[in-house]
């Protein structure tokens, strides 16, 4: 027997009801969470790294490029990077990583970018000489912020094992040669470090992330395809083999009835911040 | 003695009011079982700063750490309104997380998800962390963590960012 007290009995019966559907009427009052916070959101972290486990994986694939290459020492050009990143990451659906999106520019003279889990872009000098306006840049950021953003990083993490994932990443990265005549080897390193985490379809997911960024954060969204067109033939993230036109021809159909044009803003700042670092740009870009 | 005479003799009464407690305790055990499985969510970032309404220029008026248990009133966009630490207020969507991709990391189950790193060096089992980074630099391995520091530096107020933005006439649409 559970109780002998017939009072008792009743009134843990009574009890029960407000319990109970104090129960309800708080889990209704909380929403289902998939409901509540949007389903893009809660899509289920990939891989078993946590929030903060995926920031220091990050760190540390940063400080290992950061090894043999060092970032420009401009305070202007890094601020001005950061900005212009960190601006364009409050349009992506992702505006909060674990300890905010941060941006580095590094010596190097192949056009180069790349992201790493946590929020980590980097971008070679190369490759911000590749871009002619403000635009492109932010088209070149926002491409890399896209793959942060839909978490591609964490889902290839799950995919190969997370520990194989971030050898291949380090190891390559640990391959680099400190020389500086060697810059081939180093885009092609980071260019098949990226392949490796990213797939076909996730660089067009990215594509695609990269225009609502730019539409909503107020650039020209054709700017991508522009920029694509313009990287040199040498293996590097954005200009990947032959899916490269693809992914023009693709970047074209989607941008076909935006109005927005190229070059039509900031370009004062843009070219102050080039000609800083490097006098021949003006001319170059003229 | 009399209890054992009571235990033996049951009335059907007793037996459908055991049966009633039973039943009530089940349903209340399945209701907690639902409130801590499905619909617990924490704060995912090192700092969610918890703003009066919606939107990147709200009044900041709280700042909540990593792993702060929340309890979701609502949504309006990329924001939900939240009620944690006993306050009330707005987060980022992507600033909150389900717990159980968050609470490994602060002690409960715990995965090893480094257990060996290069040469099979044997890290603190921790995955990657603060220790692990002291362990890589121990190790005199080729790593500039000193770059990163330097980058991490670079961080902006959401209202310094909107300016840089009117800065290059660029217009957001978070500001239509």
């Amino acid at each position: 027997m559970i109780f002998s007290n017939k009072s008792l009995k009743l009134c843990l019966f009574a009890l029960m009801f407000p319990i109970v559907f104090s129960c309800q009427s708080m889990k209704r009052a909380t929403v289902t969470v998939g409901e509540s916070l949007g389903s893009e959101t809660l899509v289920k972290s990939a891989a078993d790294l946590t929030p903060r486990q995926e920031y220091y994986l990050g760190r540390s694939i940063m400080a290992r490029v950061m090894a043999d290459r060092k970032p420009v020492k401009s305070e202007n050009l890094q601020t001005y990077v950061n900005q212009l990143g960190q601006y364009l990451a409050l349009h992506s659906t992702r505006t909060a990583v674990f300890k905010g999106y941060r941006f580095v520019v590094i010596d190097d003279p192949s056009p180069v970018a790349m992201s790493a889990p946590g929020g980590f872009v980097l971008l070679s000098s190369a490759m911000l000489r590749v871009a002619e306006n403000e635009d492109e840049l932010a088209s070149i950021l926002a491409h890399e912020i896209g793959h942060v953003a839909l978490k591609h990083h964490e889902e290839n993490i799950k995919a190969a094992n997370q520990m194989a994932f971030a050898k291949s990443i380090l190891a390559v990265a640990a391959q680099l040669s400190p020389n500086l005549n060697q810059v081939k080897t180093f885009s092609e390193a980071v260019a098949s470090g990226v392949d490796i985490a990213f797939n076909k379809n996730q660089e067009r997911d990215a594509d695609e992330a990269a225009l609502k960024i730019l539409i909503r954060a107020g650039y020209a969204p054709n700017a991508l395809q522009n920029v694509i067109q313009r990287i040199p033939n040498t293996a590097t993230l954005l200009s990947k083999h032959p899916r490269n036109q693809s992914r023009i021809e693709r970047l074209s159909k989607l941008t076909s009835n935006t109005k927005k044009s190229m070059g039509r803003t900031a370009a004062k700042r843009f070219m102050a911040i080039l000609e800083a670092e490097d006098p021949s740009a003006r001319s170059a870009k003229r | 003695m009399n209890g054992t005479m009571e235990r033996g003799h049951l009335t059907p009464s007793k037996v459908r009011w055991n049966w009633i407690c039973v039943f009530w305790l089940f349903t209340i055990l399945w209701h907690q079982h639902g409130f801590a499985g499905q619909d617990k969510v924490v704060v995912s970032v090192s700092e969610a700063v918890m703003r009066s309404a919606p939107g990147f220029l709200s009044k900041a008026i709280a700042k909540v750490p990593y792993g702060t248990p929340v309890r979701i009133l609502g949504r309006d966009s990329g924001w939900v309104n939240i009620v944690a630490d006993k306050k009330t207020g707005w987060v980022q969507r992507s600033a909150l997380q389900e717990a159980e991709y968050v609470l490994k990391d602060l002690g409960r189950g715990e995965k090893a998800s480094v257990d060996t790193y290069k040469n099979d060096v044997v890290t603190a089992g921790k995955g990657f962390s603060p220790e692990f980074e002291s362990m890589m630099k121990s190790n005199g391995e080729n790593l500039n963590y000193a770059a990163v520091d330097e980058m991490e530096r670079f961080g902006f107020k959401e209202l310094a960012l909107f300016k840089f933005a009117r800065r290059g006439r660029i217009a957001s649409d978070l500001l239509e």
